[in-house]
């Protein structure tokens, strides 16, 4: 087995439009997805991101606030998960309903194993 | 004095979001300035964004109510300094120590309390009822704009523009949330029993649309109805009979459609459908209204629900009891569905030519109701007038309000072709 990371992006648009039985049940459409893969043991953790943070750059003698990015380019959320190859991890991040949003996408990244 | 619905009643009420927007809208609206819904919507929206995205990832805590109203409190708070509005609202916001305390969830009567408060702001006298309908609906129920129009069967943008109306009114006429007493209350408690009682009808219309959000508009009506129960001025008759009218016309809808999803009338229902919970309360609540003085419109509602309800069989219904009901009835209320529907019960008990003679005192009112004017060509069917059934049909298919009705009255109008 191989960790994979998957980074999160988009979604909050449409997010904002929902009504709060709407939240309520994509909250749970993320649940069922995330459920899945801890049954077959390849879930091994994952966190929403917030929005705000700061950028630390040149030698740490600059400080800014935020991510720069456009609403949809900022990473929302992470997971780690467990996959044979780089292909069965990208055939399991298709079930993620972020997904479903059209601005949203996941981008699945091998970790190294030194 | 708790806050008591019947668990039976309660359990299909699983909708943790939406109830918790309504209770925390209530409680900010209580708590800061109804002049202030606009950000309070906006920070319990926010609150409910935060949770589902950090649920989805880890478990829910065990209080969730405590974590939304801390995050949206906060919210709030911040806008209000931002806004430099911390002047008008120094007390919630002036200290850490008073901020701490502030993000501990009221208890549970408190909670209560500001609902109660809440519905009858949202009816207030300044407001028309569908604007207090929709507005309890957006600011108590937590649905949203597209969930109400579709729910009413309603352009969005014209349900938008009602809610957008109401809450001006209720952002500069509400004042102070408080129940009104004395005077006030009788006649304020009497258009929260309206809007109660339409919300439920609205849902429980048989009209086309979709059956699973009409349902929810039912199950909301008995929600806030069983809130009212908890302010000892409001526990009236009046009130116990319409709960009692609400849940013995919701006992039958698990019998009400069918596997295709169409809509069953009475007599073709399956009985053993029905819920017998609802029923149970529904004949409690019943039983508990008659002990006030006085008998009241809902309460021969309720009567009548009841022994359309109970009966063994369609057949088997008790007209007679229900006709003389309904002779009391329309002289409290004379609009024409009450006419219509002590019509058709009067040729259950006198036959179809009875109940068309009774009709001819009606005609004004039946030509420019569809359901009448079908009725009315239902009974000529009866006695085998098929001519007169058949002008009365397609008077009635040319009022037909939606596709569904109109498709349902022409396929019986070709079915008397011939005859």
């Amino acid at each position: 087995m191989q960790k994979y990371l998957y980074l999160f992006r988009g979604g909050d648009a449409r997010m904002a439009e929902m009504s709060p039985a709407e939240v309520e049940a994509h909250m749970d459409e993320w649940r069922v997805w995330m459920e899945g893969l801890a049954e077959k043991g390849q879930l091994i953790d994952g966190l929403p991101l917030k929005a705000e943070g700061k950028q630390v750059s040149k030698g740490g003698s600059v400080v800014t606030d935020g991510p720069f990015a456009e609403g949809a380019e900022i990473v929302g959320g992470y997971l780690m998960v467990n996959a044979t190859s780089l292909e069965e991890a990208t055939e399991m991040s298709k079930g993620c309903p972020i997904l479903d949003a059209e601005d949203g996408h996941v981008e699945v990244r091998g970790i190294a194993d030194m | 004095m708790t806050f008591f619905m019947p668990t039976a009643v309660n359990q299909k009420l699983d909708h943790l979001f939406r109830h918790e927007y309504g209770k925390l809208v209530s409680m900010f609206a209580n708590k800061y300035s109804p002049e202030l819904i606009d950000t309070i919507e906006d920070a319990v929206q926010e609150s409910l964004y935060k949770a589902a995205k950090l649920w989805s990832f880890q478990p829910m805590p065990d209080n969730p109510s405590a974590w939304l109203y801390r995050v949206a409190n906060n919210q709030i708070i911040d806008y209000l300094r931002k806004d430099n509005r911390s002047v008008s609202y120094d007390l919630a916001i002036s200290t850490n120590h008073i901020e701490e305390e502030e993000n501990v969830l009221p208890e549970e009567r408190a909670i209560v309390d500001d609902q109660l408060r809440m519905i009858f702001a949202c009816c207030h006298p300044t407001m028309k009822p569908t604007e207090q309908l929709m507005l309890s609906l957006k600011l108590l129920c937590g649905l949203s704009v597209k969930e109400i129009a579709r729910a009413f069967l309603k352009q969005e943008e014209a349900t938008k523009r009602a809610i957008t109306r109401a809450k001006v009114k209720f952002r500069e006429e509400v004042g102070e949330l408080k129940v009104p007493i004395g005077a006030d209350l009788e006649q304020r408690l009497e258009a929260v029993l309206q809007v109660i009682y339409l919300l439920f009808n609205e849902g429980y219309k048989a009209t086309e649309g979709n059956q699973l959000i009409k349902q929810e508009l039912c199950e909301e009506a008995i929600r806030l109805a069983f809130l009212l129960t908890n302010e000892p001025s409001c526990d009236n008759g009046e009130l116990k009979a319409l709960i009692s009218m609400m849940l013995l016309k919701a006992a039958r809808f698990p019998a009400r459609i069918d596997e295709a999803g169409n809509l069953l009338t009475l007599e073709k229902q399956d009985r053993t459908k029905y819920d017998e919970d609802h029923i149970k309360w529904g004949w409690q609540f019943l039983h508990d209204s008659s002990k006030f003085e006085g008998s009241s419109v809902y309460q021969l509602e309720a009567a009548i629900s009841c022994y359309y309800t109970t009966a063994a069989s369609h057949e088997k219904t008790n007209w007679k009891a229900i006709l003389s009901l309904y002779d009391t009835l329309v002289k409290l209320k004379p609009v024409p569905v009450v006419q219509m529907s002590r019509v058709l019960v009067l040729s259950k008990v006198k036959g179809a030519s009875f109940a068309l003679n009774e009709m001819e005192g009606l005609e004004e009112i039946i030509n420019g109701n569809q359901s009448f004017l079908a009725l009315k060509a239902d009974l000529y069917a009866e006695i085998g007038d098929w001519s007169a059934a058949r002008v009365h049909l397609q008077k009635s298919i040319s009022q037909a309000l939606n596709i569904t009705e109109r498709r349902f009255l022409e396929k019986k109008l070709q079915s008397w072709i011939g005859k």
